[in-house]
């Protein structure tokens, strides 16, 4: 059987996956078939509940095989859970997990446990959303190994040779186009200039969704002499989505993704001038004068509201002229004219 | 045939009780909204051509500029505590137009701009005509988790406390359901497993039945103090700041909120804060005229989405929260009705922020109230109706009902998903003998049996998001595997229209609505 850990559970959480954990829970919530508790096969399913994601009774079964665990043999399993439930970004499940490991630590007389527990937790997600529980279980574990084993907590025997973190240390071993998305995430945060370009380039150019998301989040993350450079990369990534995707985004909840994509539209001269005239009355100014831009680049037209024009009232009726207009005046963009 | 008189009378009772008694029935409805002017607008209202045309205005010119000296596009340029501003351009110059008769005689103008990543600058003008430069000082990018929150409670020896300044913000949010958010009672009922008079182990009870979920709470109602393994469950410890809840330099620390990950990523774990190293200040909020050196402007603070993270949530796998996620589906959000033109419109009460303390006379409309309004009965009685109608059938007496929820951004009863809305329907003889439904609903089990003080059974109906046991036991927490049996709430200003018939009786009934 497929065992889930790392990167694969982080896939299956993030593409809804999870028939594969339906069918193996009965097996492992009342332990009916002749083989080993697959702890990370429990936690998977927990978070995978936890975050709603699982519901009914294969929902019933994962919390109740979560709750029924009690073996230190599952430490492990747990430790590699909150590494993972850290990255996703969800509240629940780094908590619970967290607090459940936290006290099967504190019950185990097992130093080899607490040790793994200590060497594993990762210290990667430091600096992340949810780092600091892992940092705190992190010292709890040292703490209980000290007291285990009679000697001195241990903590600061992974620390990087010269300091830095690890991340740090595995950047400056390879080029930017080798470096690990996590990696790219947390040099936003550190580097500047030149390099801080660099990585937001390769953010442009690398697939898949969490690569969008990371760009967009760069535009806040990074100084504000930068900010303009990011928004301008994110909407150059944004030009290679087709005009489905286009039109989603100008609905995403993030006002920079959505500003981004009014300056995609406009630069690939695409046909959703119906989508940018309702952009028009977005709420955010950003995404307003964008989708303004866009539409007088891409049909050649003014029609408002005018510049500098702050009352969201002309805002909106600016965009049910501009929808007016391009009903009358067909969806495609109007060619530039023969000089 | 002539009808038999009937009395009718008829109001709404807020909250239902469930598990929690009599405690619930005071527990009102958050988050309801009402159609408000958008106050960017309203400051905008007072149109510059009012003047008479033999007073043009008078125009002042200039250039803002950033940290490094060089142009700040974008910034807001504000003569400062009025509507008149104008935006730099894209060489950082700007012209502020004023109407003569605005302006005071011997009387600077303080002149302010606001941008984004930028203390809020400003300086005087004297009515000279060369042009004038302001300045713009940007703020530290990293947040300090080291910081001293500072507590908002009146304190002789420590100046810094937020009442002593704002005496009058600092009263309107002692009374809201945010300074309370830590210790109010049906909170501490829900956690700790109590009743209404604090008794133990007598209602549910999530740090007794679920003790890893506990700290899970904490993202939200007690958002300051720092998460990790070490803050599991609550402080209450009155010395504590974080038992305040959401205080004040918690809010005017919020710097972004991401909606990325809404409903999953709750609390301060979806939000950028911003804290200052120690000995320096930084207060991020909605006014862009603060010029005192320490204040951000920052838009996000009239926007819904910065009360996304903790009214929106999957808790336990349950989408136990959902108001943020209602308003979207609303036309309120189309409109750009945010949460808080609704539950942070001022009224009118507070013309002065600061006063005795250096704040100016304003605008109250520019002002926000922190009371933030919702749960409270009076705020529930401006935006829900109940119109009863009766009269005799051959039949019988037939009432109909009509409930409306006007001018409310989202579903109603929205928040907790223990809050229900019902309405109970009695007919009663004069001699006060019960007359017989004979047709129409009655309030299902999720009202709560009689023996538990509830209604169910009760002619009426029971508005309400019904979460239950996978066995269909409405009386379940949500951090149990539950399933969402029904959600018949109101829909903002869509009336629900009901029709109960009541056995004919000769004498006079009394229709009682509640």
């Amino acid at each position: 059987m497929r065992k889930l850990s790392g990167s694969s559970a982080i896939a299956l959480l993030h593409s809804s996956a999870w028939v594969f954990i339906v069918f193996a829970l009965p097996a492992l919530a009342y332990g009916q078939r002749q083989r080993a508790v697959n702890y990370d096969e429990i936690v998977d399913a927990f978070i995978a509940y936890d975050v709603g994601e699982l519901r009914g009774e294969a929902g019933a079964r994962a919390y109740a095989a979560f709750q029924a665990i009690n073996s230190d043999d599952a430490i492990p399993a747990l430790t590699r859970g909150v590494n993972r439930a850290a990255s996703i970004n969800n509240s629940c499940p780094i908590i619970v997990l967290s607090s459940k490991l936290q006290g099967m630590l504190q019950r185990t007389q097992n130093v080899d446990m607490v040790a793994h527990a200590f060497d594993n937790l990762d210290t990667d997600t430091e600096g992340k959303v949810y780092g600091s529980y892992v940092k705190s279980l992190k010292q709890f574990a040292d703490q209980r190994y000290a007291a285990l084993t009679g000697g001195k907590p241990r903590l600061g025997r992974t620390t990087l040779r010269g300091g830095g973190t690890a991340s740090q240390l595995r950047r400056s071993q390879k080029p930017v186009e080798q470096w690990a998305y996590e990696d790219l995430v947390e040099a936003l945060g550190q580097e500047k200039d030149a390099e801080l370009i660099r990585v937001l380039e390769e953010l442009r150019e690398r697939r898949g969704a969490q690569y969008t998301s990371a760009l967009t989040d760069a535009v806040q993350i990074v100084p504000e002499d930068m900010k303009a450079v990011a928004r301008g990369l994110l909407a150059q990534r944004l030009i290679r989505m087709t005009d489905e995707t286009l039109r989603a985004k100008l609905e995403h909840p993030d006002a920079e993704v959505r500003a981004a994509t009014a300056r995609a539209i406009g630069y690939k001269e695409s046909p959703l001038l119906a989508e940018l005239a309702a952009a028009i009355r977005d709420r955010d100014p950003r995404v307003a004068q964008q989708a303004r831009a866009s539409l007088m680049k891409l049909t050649g037209q003014d029609i408002g509201p005018p510049e500098g024009t702050e009352s969201y009232a002309e805002w909106y009726a600016a965009s049910k002229r501009w929808e007016q207009w391009v009903a009358a005046h067909g969806k495609t963009p109007v060619p530039p004219e023969s000089p | 045939m002539k009808q038999a008189p009937i009395t009718s009378r008829w109001w709404i009772v807020a909250g239902g009780g469930l598990l929690f008694t009599a405690s619930l029935l005071a527990v009102g409805f958050s988050l309801v909204w009402y159609f408000a002017t958008d106050s960017t607008a309203r400051r905008q209202s007072k149109s510059l051509i009012d003047q008479p045309e033999s007073q043009p205005p008078r125009l002042i010119t200039g250039q803002v500029l950033d940290t490094s000296g060089e142009p700040a596009v974008g910034a807001r340029v504000r003569w400062k505590g009025t509507e008149y501003s104008t935006l730099s351009d894209t060489v950082g110059r700007f012209t502020l137009s004023i109407p003569m008769l605005a302006l005071n005689e011997g009387q600077p103008v303080r002149l302010v701009a606001a941008l984004e990543g930028h203390f809020i600058g400003g300086r005087d003008w004297n009515g000279e005509d060369e042009d004038i430069t302001l300045r713009l000082v940007s703020y530290p990018a990293n947040d300090h988790d080291d910081y001293d929150w500072i507590d908002p409670r009146p304190s002789e020896i420590d100046e810094n406390r937020c009442a002593n300044c704002h005496p009058e913000i600092y009263a309107e949010w002692s009374q809201s359901g945010h300074a309370r958010s830590a210790n109010n009672p049906h909170f501490l009922n829900v956690f700790l497993g109590t009743d209404a008079a604090g008794r133990a182990d007598v209602g549910w009870n999530l740090a007794g039945d679920y003790p890893e979920g506990k700290s899970v709470c904490l993202s939200c109602h007690q958002p300051s103090r720092e998460p990790s393994i070490e803050s599991d469950g609550l402080l209450l410890a009155e010395e504590s700041v974080h038992s305040l809840g959401v205080h004040c330099d918690f809010c005017h620390k919020v710097a972004n909120v991401s909606t990325q990950h809404v409903g999953l990523s709750h609390g301060r774990f979806a939000m950028t804060l911003l804290r200052p190293a120690r000995g320096e200040k930084l207060l991020l909020g909605p006014l862009d005229d603060v010029d005192r050196g320490e204040d951000v402007y920052s838009p996000l603070y009239g926007e819904s989405r910065y009360c996304a993270s903790c009214h929106e949530g999957i808790l336990f796998g349950t989408h136990a929260y959902s108001t943020y996620s209602e308003w979207l589906g609303t036309n309120y959000a189309e409109r750009g009705v945010q949460c808080q033109d609704c539950h942070m419109a001022n009224h009118r009460q507070i013309t002065n922020m600061a006063a005795g303390h250096g704040g100016i006379e304003r605008d109250p409309a520019t002002l926000s109230s922190h009371a933030t309004p919702g749960a409270d009965l009076g705020f529930l009685r401006e935006h829900l109706s109940l119109e009863v109608a009766a009269h005799r059938e051959s039949g019988g007496i037939v009432v109909r009902t009509t409930v409306t929820a006007r001018d409310v951004g989202h579903l109603t009863p929205t928040g907790h998903p223990s809050r229900q809305l019902l309405l109970v329907l009695r007919a009663n003889t004069e001699s006060g003998q019960a007359v017989p439904l004979i047709a129409g609903e009655r309030l299902p089990a999720a009202a709560g049996t009689p023996d538990r003080g509830g209604q169910a059974g009760q002619p009426g109906k029971l508005y309400a998001k019904t979460l239950t046991s996978l066995d269909g036991d409405p009386h379940i927490p949500y951090w149990d595997v539950t399933e969402l049996a029904a959600d018949t709430r109101l829909k903002p200003d869509e009336p629900d229209r009901a029709s109960f018939t009541f056995a004919g009786q000769q004498s006079p009934v009394v229709i009682q609505a509640d």
